[in-house]
């Protein structure tokens, strides 16, 4: 008989509506996970059978002058994975040091009202981010960049700046959580041995949540894969490799070109947009493993 | 190379709250000074105030001073982090650095002061600081392994080495054994007195036996009811006091009566 | 800068409903005067039609219109895009369509699985003119011939002080500024209208046709928005923008005039057989007054389009005729 604390777990556990009702959770979301996939699959079949000649009739792949299915998916994943890049590494530093001054630096009730302010920021829904960065950080970066981009500046920059502004909020939550439960005894351990409170945060506080760190970047990251209505409104649509991210109408990423053609495609459209869909969606795994991957790495250095 | 401290008027407060009041004393270089009280007495709040971490809590504060070799380290002029660094701390749990290795432990509180450290200079210091904690050989051939991979004495012997890397003059050290077992409690006080000859030591500690072993000189606090501030009832030889104390209550609490 | 502020201030309501929600039209202004013996009390229901977003102010007015003779009648329409509306009547969910594109023959086929034997009846009821409009200082018309117009939407021409179109400006003073296309990036039955009138005007500058989706390769010299609020509001953000909208859109962007303006036909779509005879009346009634001279007038004065000529009437009117009802003609 195990028991634990006051309860009795053995005899709880076995009873069967309790052990009935955890299985069918557990069960529910792999279900969930697994008919997405099927889904996907199944919708994307038409398009993936399809020939090359199938494939022109639709409008915009014809125009998109690709000569395959890869060759058309492949410049959205390039742009995706790059405007989502660029966007992490604009939010998480920002993160970090929003994160560490509510949490050591700030007296208490500005840690407080900052607290309240970034989880009122992260439940604003993206379109009115998009409306933002195109109403007012567009011209506003207009003043500067007047005649060397195109006007006004909707180029993947921009976007990136404002999927950055988005993902902020919900890296900064989870990390200030994080950093909050810093054990006090490493914190002791770095100031006495003469550490200032950057020190300390150094020694103690950074390495104890580089692993919650990642996980929290990989959550941004993931919301910044799959932002639609900001792309939408903000990116000039177009197709290349180019690392120019000045460069206009030079990048679209997978979900807004999904927004963008759905309403107007045929039905052999719909489904090439699936494709793309089952695209990020294999991204978005391939994104969660590396991460694992590196954080695993990092602790087993050690 | 240990130094001398001489505590003249010290009272601690928490906010308005005076938890320790009126302490004066001298501790001896060279030596092992031992704090003995029941809980709550105050006998680890004032432990801190020698290396200036009890204000690390909201509000703590002090009046009167505290003297390393007659500099007052609550003077204006001094900074509580250089204080830290010639005042060492060992806690009452083991808290090696975790996601670093016994050798990046050792240099840790060193880095802080040089950033530029030769291979060879760094390599001399982990391994005088550890054979100074009796704990080179165990761990020589794998110095780069993780610190919490060790057992719970082990890290605690690390984190002495960690703390006499620095070459402080005080050593502090608050329970060090209360989360160890009886081997390498032993372990750790052979070494308290191994060190003793070269720093000035101050052991907190609950385990009479342990004061009565390991320290040269005893100090005695009391608290006389709930709420009301703790106070040094005595303070000499550490075989005085156990065997022949000059105070009642140290009688009492020595002979078990409470506590 | 007050001025583009005030026209995005304008435009965001557009904008927050892609779908093309529009400001309402108040058409109470223009008199219908159906006598007692033109109303008809006892055609009733609710009919659902849905498709572009071009001829929504004018279907609004004609709801009015309509009501008047038929006032037993609700008519609900939904602007989802042409897409939309060209899927729903080959599905059977909407009654009838409007679209800015004629059905594919792929479409033409589906459809006549729902829609009775001959499928989908496309008639042109809604005539538009597509403005070329662009944003530049405070200048508020320039005159472009249609080569000029082509040059310029094909990258050819990339500066507004080019000689060229100083040349058919000579009052205007004209910055030394960057050209910035701006272009339909959806699927639009404007895009067809406006590369098809390129392709006609002349073919060595403008390469690829006629097309709904703008050609990738000179996609990376222009600027993409979606739909036609998109590009009104791109346009008016940046400076030195060109542009192409229908007229009742523009706002106060500044307009090229043209010697033969660029015409959109915007089509109205039903069935050529209904089973259900309340759903069919309607649809022959409905299509009948949108054709009529007073629905033609009403779609003028609120949406400023063309009137259909007589001989695109008489077409209609041949097309409605052929619509057939419930156990008729099967």
């Amino acid at each position: 008989m195990s028991k634990i604390g006051i309860f009795n777990w053995h005899r709880l556990f076995k009873t069967d509506k309790f052990y009935l009702l955890v299985c069918a959770s557990s069960l529910f979301v792999l279900i969930i996970l697994f008919a997405i996939t099927v889904f996907l699959l199944f919708s994307a079949m038409p398009a993936l059978e399809s020939s090359q000649t199938g494939l022109l009739g639709i409008s915009w792949y014809k125009s998109s002058e690709a000569n395959n299915i890869l060759d058309f998916c492949l410049p959205l994943v390039f742009s995706t994975i790059l405007s989502s890049l660029l966007a992490l590494v604009i939010a998480l530093p920002v993160s970090i040091g929003v994160a560490l001054f509510i949490t050591f630096y700030a007296p208490p009730k500005l840690a407080a009202i900052a607290s309240w302010v970034i989880d009122i920021l992260a439940s604003i829904p993206s379109i009115v981010y998009g409306l933002w960065g195109i109403f007012v950080l567009c011209p506003f970066l207009n003043v500067f960049t007047g005649n060397l981009i195109s006007s006004p500046p909707r180029v993947l920059f921009t976007l990136s700046i404002v999927l950055a502004v988005m993902i902020i909020p919900i890296i900064t939550s989870i990390i200030r959580d994080i950093y909050t439960g810093t054990p006090h005894l490493d914190i002791e351990a770095a100031y006495g041995l003469g550490a200032t409170k950057w020190e300390m945060i150094r020694l103690s506080v950074l390495p104890y949540g580089a692993q919650g760190a990642m996980s929290a970047a990989m959550l941004g990251l993931g919301r910044a894969l799959g932002e639609t209505m900001a792309v939408l409104i903000i990116l000039s649509p177009g197709r290349s490799y180019s690392f120019n991210i000045f460069g206009v109408s030079s990048h679209q990423t997978i979900a807004g070109n999904i927004a963008a053609q759905f309403p107007e495609a045929n039905s052999l459209g719909v489904s090439l947009l699936t494709v793309t869909g089952l695209v990020l969606f294999i991204i978005t795994f391939l994104v969660n493993w590396a991460a694992k991957k590196i954080a695993k790495s990092g602790v087993a250095n050690v | 190379m240990g130094q001398r401290i001489d505590v003249e008027h010290l009272d601690v407060f928490y906010g308005k709250f005076m938890a320790v009041e009126n302490v004066s004393m001298t501790i001896n270089p060279n030596q092992v000074t031992a704090f003995i009280g029941p809980s709550g007495c105050g006998k680890s709040t004032f432990l801190r105030t020698i290396n200036r971490m009890h204000e690390m809590t909201d509000k703590a504060t002090v009046k009167g001073s505290i003297l390393l070799e007659g500099r007052n380290l609550y003077s204006s002029e001094i900074d509580p982090v250089q204080v830290r660094r010639e005042v060492g701390m060992v806690f009452q749990r083991p808290n090696p650095f975790p996601t670093m290795s016994i050798r990046q432990n050792v240099l840790a509180g060193i880095k802080l002061n040089n950033k530029s450290l030769t291979k060879a200079q760094a390599d001399e210091i982990v391994e005088t600081s550890l054979k100074g904690a009796n704990l080179f050989n165990e761990v020589k051939d794998r110095l780069d392994s993780a610190a919490i991979g060790m057992s719970g004495g082990q890290q605690q012997r690390l984190c002495i080495a960690r703390a006499i890397a620095m070459k402080p003059s005080v050593l502090l050290m608050d329970e060090p054994c209360s989360a160890l077992d009886p081997i390498s409690t032993l372990a750790v006080e052979d070494l308290i007195y191994e060190l003793s000859s070269n720093y000035t030591i101050v052991i907190v500690t609950h385990n009479m036996q342990q004061a009565s072993r390991v320290s040269q000189r005893t100090a005695f606090f009391n608290i006389s009811d709930v709420g009301k501030p703790g106070r040094l009832i005595e303070m000499d030889q550490t075989t005085k006091i156990f065997s022949n104390p000059s105070n009642q209550q140290t009688e009492n609490y020595i002979s078990g009566k409470f506590g | 800068m007050k001025n583009s502020v005030f026209t995005s201030l304008c435009f965001l309501c557009l904008v927050l409903v892609l779908s093309g929600c529009s400001v309402d039209n108040d058409v109470s202004q223009f008199k219908l005067n159906p006598n007692q013996s033109n109303i008809d009390l006892g055609l009733r229901g609710q009919m659902a039609g849905s498709g572009a977003t071009s001829q929504k102010n004018s279907i609004d007015a004609w709801k009015l219109g309509y009501n008047a003779y038929y006032p037993n009648i609700s008519v609900a329409y939904d602007p989802k895009g042409s897409g939309g509306g060209r899927k729903d009547i080959i599905s059977g969910a909407s009654i009838f369509a409007a679209s800015d594109k004629l059905l594919s023959d792929e479409e033409i086929k589906l459809s006549k699985s729902v829609c009775g034997s001959n499928g989908v009846i496309q008639i042109p009821t809604y005539i538009s003119k597509i403005e070329i409009i662009f944003n530049l200082d405070n200048i508020k018309s320039l005159s472009l011939d249609n080569k000029t117009i082509t040059a310029i939407f094909s990258g050819k021409i990339t500066n507004w002080s080019d000689s060229l179109i100083k040349l058919q400006n000579p009052q205007i003073n004209l910055p030394n500024k960057l050209i910035t296309v701006v272009r339909r990036s959806d699927d639009s039955g404007t895009n067809d209208t406006l590369t098809s009138f390129f392709s006609k005007t002349d073919e060595s500058l403008w390469q690829w046709g006629e097309t709904s989706s703008w050609p990738s390769s000179i996609a990376s010299l222009s600027q993409g928005a979606q739909g036609t609020a998109g590009v009104v509001i791109v346009s008016s953000l940046g400076d030195g923008t060109i542009s192409y909208a229908d007229s009742a859109q523009v706002g106060t962007l500044g307009v090229v005039a043209m010697d033969n303006p660029i015409m959109q036909i915007s089509y109205m779509l039903a069935c050529s057989h209904y089973n259900d005879i309340i759903a069919g009346q309607f649809v022959k009634s409905w299509l009948g007054y949108i054709i009529s001279k007073s629905g033609q007038e009403l779609s003028h004065n609120v949406s400023n389009s063309m009137v259909l000529n007589d001989s695109q009437t008489n077409q209609a009117k041949k097309d409605i005729d052929s619509i057939t009802i419930g156990k008729e003609n099967v």
